[in-house]
């Protein structure tokens, strides 16, 4: 009887703790430190006022000097080149990739699998990278640097040399993490630059689908925070999301951008960034409004705590913030001031 | 003054109105293209922005590809037959200038129209040998290797049939009838793109199935560059012979001038004239540097 007690007390304890939150108790025993870190890591984003300033210099030279006084510091010190604007480029990655290691280096599971997670999207654009530009007879020494440095894996050097699909995965990717996603598209068609982009999709959405899944499977606020930018992804991708399935019946007969329009006007959340963006209109583009869209869901990831989603947003507000400060810079570099204004901006 | 100098002197006022109109076009062409080709790589940034910055980069395009538009030359070549003026068999017309010359003045312009197109077609030579160099620096690029439509200015092939007409040109005079069959009229048109050679892919298939706009408009840019190019050179060339023809001109009415005035009443009127002959020149020389 005792005995039957004490396991009923048990048992009540778990279920006790697992309905009570037990995940918000227990994030900082092992997530603490970093979440603390990734907070910040945010309040170094740069502001608006930090913009404003770069959008008023002269030359490249100018915008380095307005950088350091910034978190990124010294980061350009020891270019001894000239300074390009795709050097610069390279320099931000550089340092989103030293912050990203730091996090991952300190995180334990389930934390790391989540960040492996966001590092697979770029190992994807790395693989098709690599893929066209074998097409194009470029020599892998060429494009190895060129590669997004998140998305490094060691099989990247042989990608090249693969030349049809199924190849490439029994050879190189099989043992890399980009082999789950590989089960729909197998196939035999050999690699030229359309099949690369099908398959860049395909891949693309497997990965989306499992990553959603796997958020899913955590529950909790990360779920809450990471399923509605995932589903904004997935719906730019076919079968999935928010437009599944009218929709995207719709949008398959849609011809021109007009009638895509109309198609989008039935979902609120899509009405918005379609609006005002009428052909030959000098404001923003279709792009430019989805990164807007993005970056308000992944700003709104930091208003609650004790979640993974902080990690994600963290990382696609930095890409955000390198497209804003490179397109600051092409408008300096070609003294274009006129559309300097046109990045997204953040906080 | 004698007719022969009003004459010259009419010539020469319209030689200097046609030269002036030919500047202010050279003017505008060259204007548009520089602001052409920046909203190219503008757009081309704009896309950059959208794609990523290494998906739109040297990095899309082969190290060889087949050219999508070519130049070619045409050299206009007056060739006449002092036989009778019913078998003038060709006369050509260059881009820049007006229409047709009627048979007289083709007569009277020959000495001018040899000297002319003696100039404009080394000018040809010079520019296609000048602008495959400068392709070819293009070729290895502004920093930011951009993909580029590979551009050939055939040259060599044209030199050949160049040559030819230039040394058939020479012996016109006394021969007949060689002339008719060397054709030395090679078009030069800036034929439009990827019409030939059913492999040959649009530029915009490198970047993805899916571009963003930006890249079309940068497409859009840099085609209306390549004919505005071709333009410009040609207005280049037909300004240079203009000015030729200008200088040739005042030569010759300074000679009759010398010849037609007496010499005592010639000081005071060669003097006007070279007065007035030199603030003529002067602007123009100015404006031709």
């Amino acid at each position: 009887r005792e005995r039957e007690r004490r396991a009923e007390r048990q048992t009540e304890r778990r279920t006790g703790c697992r309905m009570s939150g037990f995940t918000e108790l227990s994030f900082n025993v092992d997530s603490g430190y970093l979440e603390g870190l990734v907070r910040g890591f945010k309040a170094g984003i740069l502001k608006q006022a930090d913009y404003q300033n770069l959008a008023q210099c002269e030359t490249l030279e100018d915008l380095k000097l307005h950088l350091q006084s910034t978190d990124y510091g010294n980061f350009l010190a020891n270019e001894s080149e000239d300074l390009t604007v795709s050097r610069i480029d390279d320099k931000m990655k550089e340092k989103l990739l030293a912050e990203f290691r730091c996090l991952r280096s300190h995180s334990l599971q389930p934390l790391s699998a989540f960040l492996d997670y966001i590092t697979y999207s770029y190992m994807i654009d790395n693989v098709v990278l690599l893929i066209t530009g074998a097409l194009r007879q470029r020599p892998a020494s060429e494009l190895l640097p060129r590669c997004h440095p998140l998305g490094a894996f060691e099989q990247m050097a042989a990608v090249s040399i693969a030349t049809t699909p199924a190849e490439l995965y029994n050879a190189i990717l099989v043992d890399t993490p980009l082999a789950q996603f590989f089960e729909e598209s197998l196939s035999e068609i050999s690699l030229d630059e359309m099949n690369a982009e099908i398959m860049r999709n395909k891949l693309y959405k497997a990965y989306i689908e499992s990553f959603h899944r796997f958020c899913k499977a955590e529950g909790g606020a990360t779920e809450e925070v990471m399923c509605p930018i995932l589903e904004d992804r997935r719906g730019l991708y076919p079968t999935c999301g928010k437009l599944h399935p009218e929709g995207l019946r719709m949008l398959a007969h849609a011809e021109d951008p007009q009638q895509v329009k109309a198609v989008a006007d039935h979902y609120a959340e899509y009405k918005e960034i379609f609006e005002g963006s009428e052909p030959g209109s000098n404001h923003k583009t279709l792009e430019d409004k989805f990164f807007e869209h993005e970056v308000k869901l992944n700003t709104l990831a930091f208003l609650s705590q004790f979640h993974f989603g902080v990690f994600y947003a963290y990382v696609k507000l930095k890409e955000q913030e390198i497209r804003n400060i490179v397109w600051i810079a092409e408008c300096i570099a070609q003294r274009q001031k006129s559309k300097i204004d046109n990045y997204i901006p953040i906080f | 003054m004698g007719v022969v100098v009003k004459e010259l002197s009419l010539r020469l006022d319209q030689c200097l109105v046609r030269f002036m109109d030919e500047l202010e076009s050279l003017e505008e062409k060259r204007d548009s293209l520089n602001s052409l080709i920046e909203q190219g790589w503008f757009s081309i940034s704009k896309a950059r922005y959208s794609m990523g910055n290494k998906q739109v980069s040297a990095l899309q395009y082969g190290s060889e590809m087949e050219p999508g538009v070519r130049v070619h030359v045409r050299y206009t070549i007056l060739i006449l037959i002092f036989i009778s003026s019913s078998k003038l068999n060709e006369h050509g017309v260059t881009r820049g200038s007006g229409p047709t010359l009627t048979l007289p003045l083709v007569l009277s312009a020959s000495r001018t129209g040899e000297t002319h197109f003696h100039t404009q077609r080394t000018e040809h030579l010079k520019l296609d040998q000048s602008e495959r160099d400068s392709a070819q620096v293009e070729d290895i690029g502004p920093k930011e290797g951009v993909r580029r439509r590979g551009v050939t200015k055939e040259g060599d092939p044209k030199e050949q049939p160049a040559s030819h007409a230039h040394v058939s040109k020479e012996t016109s005079p006394p021969s007949r009838g060689t002339p008719q069959q060397q054709d030395p009229l090679v078009s030069k048109e800036t034929s439009p793109p990827s019409r030939g050679t059913p492999q040959q892919q649009d530029p915009l298939k490198w970047f993805g199935i899916l571009v963003p706009q930006s890249l079309k408009q940068a497409q859009v840019c840099f085609r209306k560059v390549m004919e505005l190019a071709a333009e410009v050179a040609t207005l280049q060339t037909a300004v240079l012979a203009t000015r030729a023809e200008l200088q040739a001109l005042m030569a010759e009415k300074h000679a009759a001038l010398k010849q037609e005035t007496l010499p005592s009443q010639a000081d005071e009127q060669v003097d006007r004239q070279t007065d007035m002959g030199h603030t003529e020149t002067r602007p123009t020389e100015d404006r031709t540097t």
